[in-house]
């Protein structure tokens, strides 16, 4: 596919990109990316450019052909938000290559969102408030550009009967999908945001320019027009950890979710000071944010159960499940099933009651 | 006897596959294994030649494209495997064929569209690179590509854990591609180095032959590769851990001059020029 990219650039280079000539040579640097992403991305080389000029990004198949399309329609729609537009790729190009759809976007300044572990297992403070606080302001600025009123009580009633038609849930976590369903009113009421979908550090370009830091935001490829308000803010604080667990498998999985929202430590204290930020500014009520929380969950494990299925069927896995399958000792079958989002609602529910999520919201 | 690591770690892995066939269990791969695929022509792929069978991975991911393929093996064992996993891809068109030599084989020359040398055989050891060459690229067709999936002669980490035999048979080095390839009628399209490892699940493919690429990666990229989740680090211990030692060794000494000792193996692919004789 890339010799007949690159001869179709250097046919069209000038209409692609007015503002370079014609370069003699083009070089890609391949990175697969995660393979649950679906998408493998290809830096464009010129010449003697020491930087890349754009970004092709190939879906690897056309089985979620809308994905493609979502993430070239929302680009678009930021692009036109002047206070977003210089944070996020430009479409440059769209197009299908074979039974592949490619986007050609610009590249964006800064360093991967990096974090190290110091002192009790935790992250430093200081640099998690300053991560926190920019991610925050930027989704709080995406939310506010883009809200809508398109969501109904149906679209999380379909996230409920789904998540039920896949996964299996104990007495008491019916219960709690009950009391979402009773809560459904206030929640449709929060309106939608364009949400990015995979919000997590490795997406996040840090410009830590000291007079004017600021964050570029990268892979928009589950991206959605009508997102859950708080969804891409929560995924954040959900994953800002993950990687760097030391424990392997669901049981590591679950530690870090417990750290990060549940037990009482400095940066525990940073995720709700993040989170009462945001539901101030969207005016949502702290009763509702279990609720919201438990949908966002089941919404993400439904998703992502939904990639790993057709995956599986085409008789490829991401790493993380195959290692599950190995760790877990699972049946193919069960492993798809063992997806985070699912684990982190199981979780949220046991941990729930209501007057810890009072305390944690009581300065929103 | 002294056996590699990086050996050990395909018997491994091909004692667990078998298994899972024996048990009529589909096998799963991750998503990435294949993605050098994207590097090669997508337009006229009628036929293609593999020469080594490994795991299967190479045959079934070029079955997207490629309507005929034709797989050599000197190991029974793989061969049966392809055959048994090419069952859960029903539309792949694969024959296979048991071979303990490359020398005489029953095809014609220029009668493939696609000839993919995989560094995972075990064939012809005593044959140097320039005649393995020879005789692979005699079958590309005018036109047609040829790619190779070789060790990186220099490479640090495979003179430690690899026989030295493999190291004369499916090394080479980076400075004699060019000339290798001209040699018998092909152009260069690139030469990639997957990292961290060419043999594992590369998270990158880096153009080697383009020095931007690769400072680029040194400088921006690695980071990345850095924050991989603890299963990743766990299933490739040691060449995480070797491939963060390079980044840091790279960081701190000028790149050129030491490069070439750390990159574990490239994947060369090349077009063959039309010879109008």
């Amino acid at each position: 596919m890339i010799p007949e990219i690159k001869n179709f650039l250097l046919i069209n280079w000038k209409k692609i990109v007015p503002d370079y000539p014609v370069p003699s040579d083009i070089s890609f640097l391949g990175i697969p990316g995660a393979g649950e992403g679906g998408t493998v991305t290809f830096l464009l080389f010129i010449d003697s450019k020491n930087y890349p000029l754009f970004a092709i990004k190939v879906y690897r198949d056309n089985y979620f052909p809308n994905r493609a399309k979502t993430e070239a329609v929302i680009l678009k729609r930021l692009e036109s938000i002047p206070i977003i537009a210089s944070n996020v790729p430009r479409l440059i190009y769209k197009s299908l290559f074979g039974k592949n759809r490619i986007l050609i976007q610009s590249i964006l300044d800064g360093q991967a969102m990096t974090i190290t572990i110091g002192k009790y297992n935790l992250p430093p403070s200081k640099i998690v408030k300053h991560h926190f606080e920019l991610v925050t302001n930027w989704l709080i600025e995406l939310g506010q550009q883009t809200r809508h009123y398109n969501l109904n009580e149906n679209y999380f009633y379909s996230i409920i009967n789904n998540a039920k038609r896949i996964f299996k849930f104990s007495e008491k976590e019916q219960f709690f999908l009950i009391e979402i369903e009773n809560n459904l009113k206030n929640i449709v009421s929060y309106g939608s945001v364009i949400e990015h979908g995979d919000f997590c550090r490795q997406n996040i370009l840090l410009m830590d320019d000291i007079n004017n830091p600021k964050i570029n935001i990268i892979d928009w490829s589950d991206s959605k027009i009508d997102g859950i308000p708080i969804s891409d803010l929560l995924i954040f604080l959900t994953t800002y950890l993950l990687k760097l667990r030391k424990k392997t498998g669901v049981a590591g999985l679950i530690e870090t979710f417990e750290l990060t929202f549940f037990q009482s430590n400095p940066f525990s204290t940073n995720v709700w000071k993040a989170i009462n930020n945001y539901i101030k500014n969207f005016k949502i009520l702290k009763s509702d944010l279990p609720f919201l929380l438990g949908v966002i969950f089941l919404n993400q494990a439904c998703y992502e159960y939904s990639k790993l299925k057709y995956a599986s069927l085409q008789g490829t896995l991401p790493g993380f499940t195959l290692s599950l399958v190995e760790s877990e000792n699972d049946s193919v079958e069960d492993a798809i099933k063992r997806i985070p989002w699912y684990y982190f609602f199981q979780s949220l529910v046991k941990q729930y009651n209501k007057d810890f999520f009072f305390s944690k919201n009581k300065n929103a | 006897m002294r056996k590699s690591l990086n050996i050990l770690w395909q018997d491994e892995l091909l004692r667990r596959y078998t298994l899972k066939q024996n048990h009529n269990r589909q096998d799963f791969e991750d998503l990435r294994s294949a993605d050098w695929k994207y590097y090669l022509p997508n337009s006229n792929c009628k036929s293609a030649l593999v020469f080594g069978s490994g795991l299967g991975t190479v045959p079934i991911a070029l079955a997207d494209y490629y309507k005929n393929i034709s797989v050599l093996d000197s190991d029974s064992e793989k061969i049966s495997l392809l055959k048994s996993r090419t069952k859960f891809h029903p539309s792949a068109n694969i024959n296979t064929f048991l071979k303990s030599s490359i020398k005489k084989l029953p095809f014609r020359s220029k009668s493939f569209d696609l000839v993919f040398w995989n560094a995972d055989n075990s064939f012809d050891s005593s044959l140097s690179i320039q005649n393995l060459t020879k005789h692979i690229s005699n079958y590309v067709k005018d036109d047609g590509v040829l790619c190779m999936s070789l060790q990186n002669y220099y490479s640090l980490v495979d003179r430690v854990s690899f026989s030295s035999r493999l190291i004369n048979n499916s090394s080479i080095k980076l400075n004699q591609c060019r000339s290798l390839l001209n040699k018998f009628s092909f152009e260069l399209i690139c030469i990639l180095s997957p990292l961290p490892h060419f043999k594992g699940i590369p998270l990158f493919y880096v153009p080697i032959d383009n020095s931007d690429c690769l400072n680029y990666f040194l400088r921006v990229l690695s980071v990345r590769l850095l924050g991989i989740s603890p299963e990743l680090k766990q299933s490739y211990k040691f060449e995480y851990f070797f491939t963060k030692i390079i980044i840091m060794v790279c960081k701190i000494l000028p790149l050129g001059s030491i490069i070439k000792y750390f990159l574990p193996g490239y994947m060369i692919i090349a077009k063959k020029i039309k010879n109008d004789s």
